[in-house]
């Protein structure tokens, strides 16, 4: 047995996540917020392309790095919610790997990403593939799923770095395909750095 | 008042959608680290770009919500604005004003708490996301189109104040 | 009916009534299910050029009763004609006096034969043989293809098992080693060079559909993440078969494992006339959808090279 994502998705799928009396929403270690996709597309689009050429780089970094903290604390949040431990933890025979493709299946689930790992070697090496996400609806020019790069480099950390909270850094993602580029699917390769 | 709020899933495609709007859920972290991204664009005009992203993609879809709410009269739609402002998490407002402008009361706020809770106090105003938000608010509660209102913060939870001030005025 | 084969037209007289080509384009487990197919019954006598290997096969009804080789006899006869990749055939019509040595129906027995070779991994893969562009086998005259009607006699079985020794190749009769056929072929041309670089799955896949009697291919991960799919599956939910996929595996899996009798290689459902094979390839699990069962055979043959094409990538 492994973890089914099928069994995942469609247990997690259907949520109406609002917010409490206070507004927010507590979970997972952090708030939550459930904000039209358009606005996150709109501001990276547009900082993007406000700024020169030269300080494009570390717009898209400041991007991909929102992205990856949010992965990296609301992910461990994730794997050690009662909800991760109700729906995936009974499938997980495999270790880590299980866990990431939990974790995967959750992204999934939550509306991040029609995701999934192509290929893992443990530890070392990861391919993601996404096969539908809300970043390919963004204008601009090139590859520009921020989002995606950098939590896909989080669930590898919280999967094979140093214990949470201390494995920040130890991998690199780079996307190299994207659906908003012309690809049918978006590719990410997480390797050491 | 209640939002007639219509939550749906894409099985196909995985996405989610509110009243025919497309949803994704984040975290504070995130929305922070957003924000600090236009502030640390200042140069580059980054707040004005927060605040105009908010404002551009909530006009359509706080319309959508009072709209499928049958909420007609202006008081009501600007009263159904507060109202998934909270349900969307990102904190709870009072809210009082007329065509020409008005007052927001930050009682909680996501962006101001996420924000402490990352960095700690803040020394100046970082909340452009709300204030696009009521932008928007007020825009749809109207009937105007976008950048009708100057939002500005005049007091603010996440430089160590117990509640938000938002002051919306008609350009 | 294949296009490449054209019955009759290969005459060189009226009363020839035979069949005849080159294995170089086409397979023999094509070969025998398009003689199956077809009702065919008769003798097919095979002459391979580089493995210096002769074969009989009598067909009838659709079971093959008789293969021999000059070292072996049935169902490892078949397996070894089954790997020629050159060389000549030609069936003729008709009763046979040959004595029967197999009783398998030729789609059973073409898939046990591949399934053997494919364990023992002796290089029994079928490569696909396109014909150049134009080119028409069954439009050469006779003397084109250099058969050797003196190899073979109908009337009693050829090389017979007790007259060569095994493993000893060259002992086989020098007419036939002379055999070969004097039409250039560019084989190399036809297949992937080892020192190609890899390919990606997006390109093996459609290389899958073109196999014939595929329908469609899905690659999905061991969780049923759906990482490729190919060809006409709008009509099936991708994502529910991929979570079909997993859950089967998984149990199938799991089974070989309380066995102990290791982990899963291929698996076969079928489905009425349909068929679905799947097949680890590295992490992830293959899944060929063919609407016809009975060309299983084929299909594992000719997608073998590509299924360790994708076990790489995966």
């Amino acid at each position: 047995m492994t973890v089914l994502r099928d069994t995942v998705v469609k247990n997690l799928a259907e949520i109406e996540v609002k917010g409490d009396q206070d507004g927010l929403i507590p979970a997972f270690n952090v708030l939550v917020n459930n904000l039209p996709t358009a606005f996150w597309n709109n501001f990276a689009e547009r900082m993007v392309a406000a700024v020169p050429a030269d300080q494009r780089a570390a717009v898209v970094e400041g991007l991909v790095l929102s992205a990856y903290e949010c992965g990296y604390h609301t992910g461990y949040g994730i794997i050690t919610s009662d909800e991760f431990k109700s729906v995936v933890e009974p499938m997980v025979t495999e270790g880590a790997k299980d866990v990431l493709r939990g974790a995967f299946a959750v992204f999934t689930a939550w509306g991040w990403a029609k995701s999934g790992i192509v290929q893992l070697k443990e530890g070392e090496r990861m391919v993601i593939r996404a096969v539908d996400y809300y970043e390919s609806d963004s204008g601009g020019e090139g590859l520009r799923a921020y989002m995606i790069n950098g939590i896909s480099k989080a669930f590898f950390e919280l999967a094979y770095a140093s214990p949470y909270p201390d494995g920040m850094n130890t991998f690199n993602c780079k996307q190299t395909k994207g659906i908003e580029n012309g690809d049918s699917f978006g590719e990410f390769v997480v390797e050491k750095k | 008042m209640a939002l007639n709020l219509n939550f749906t899933f894409d099985d196909n495609t995985y996405r989610h959608y509110l009243n025919g709007e497309l949803m994704v859920l984040h975290c504070h972290h995130y929305m922070a680290l957003y924000t600090k991204l236009a502030e640390d664009m200042s140069d580059y005009g980054g707040p004005k770009i927060l605040k105009e992203s908010v404002e551009d993609a909530f006009l359509g879809f706080i319309n959508q919500v009072v709209s499928d709410s049958s909420l007609s009269d202006p008081a009501s739609r600007l009263a159904g604005g507060a109202e998934l402002y909270s349900v969307l998490g990102l904190g709870t407002m009072e809210v009082s004003g007329s065509e020409a402008g008005g007052e927001v009361s930050l009682v909680r706020s996501h962006v101001d708490e996420g924000w402490k809770k990352k960095w700690g106090n803040n020394h100046k105003f970082i909340n452009h996301f709300t204030c696009g938000y009521v932008a928007a608010m007020f825009s749809a509660a109207y009937g105007k189109g976008a950048r009708t209102y100057d939002v500005n913060e005049v007091a603010s939870i996440a430089m160590g104040e117990a509640k938000g001030r938002i002051t919306v005025k008609q350009k | 009916m294949p296009f490449w084969i054209k019955e009759q037209r290969f005459v060189g007289n009226d009363s020839d009534n035979s069949l005849k080509g080159l294995v170089s384009l086409t397979n023999i487990p094509d070969l025998l299910q398009f003689l199956s197919l077809s009702g065919k019954q008769g003798v097919l006598k095979l002459h391979g050029n580089s493995m210096k290997v002769d074969g009989v096969v009598r067909i009838e009804d659709g079971i093959l009763c008789h293969v021999s080789t000059a070292r072996y006899t049935g169902l490892r006869a078949l397996r070894e004609i089954i790997s020629l990749e050159d060389g000549s055939f030609m069936f003729t019509p008709g009763e046979s006096s040959l004595d029967s040595n197999l009783d398998m129906p030729v789609q059973f027995a073409v898939m046990e034969a591949v399934r053997l070779n494919d364990e023992e991994g002796n290089g029994a893969s079928v490569r696909r043989k396109e014909p150049a562009e134009g080119f028409d086998l069954f439009a050469l005259g006779d003397d084109d293809i250099n058969w050797d009607e003196d190899a073979f006699s109908l009337d009693e079985p050829p090389l017979a098992p007790k007259t060569i020794t095994t493993g000893e190749a060259s002992a086989l009769p020098e007419t036939k080693t002379a055999s070969t056929p004097n039409i250039e072929r560019n084989d190399t041309a036809q297949e992937r060079s080892v020192h190609m670089p890899r390919r990606d799955s997006t390109e093996i896949l459609s290389d899958l559909l073109k196999v014939p009697g595929v329908d469609a291919v899905v690659v999905s991960g061991r969780d049923g993440f759906i990482i490729e799919s190919a060809g006409s599956s709008s009509r099936i939910s991708i994502d529910d078969l991929g979570a079909t996929i997993a859950l089967t595996i998984n149990g199938i899996e799991d089974m070989g494992s309380e066995l102990e009798v290791g982990r899963f290689g291929d698996l076969f459902i079928e489905y009425g006339k349909a068929v679905i094979l799947c097949k680890p390839i590295g992490d992830a699990v293959a899944a060929i959808i063919a609407p016809d069962a009975s060309k299983l055979g084929i299909i594992r043959h000719k997608s073998k090279k590509l299924f360790e094409e994708l076990t790489e990538l995966f």
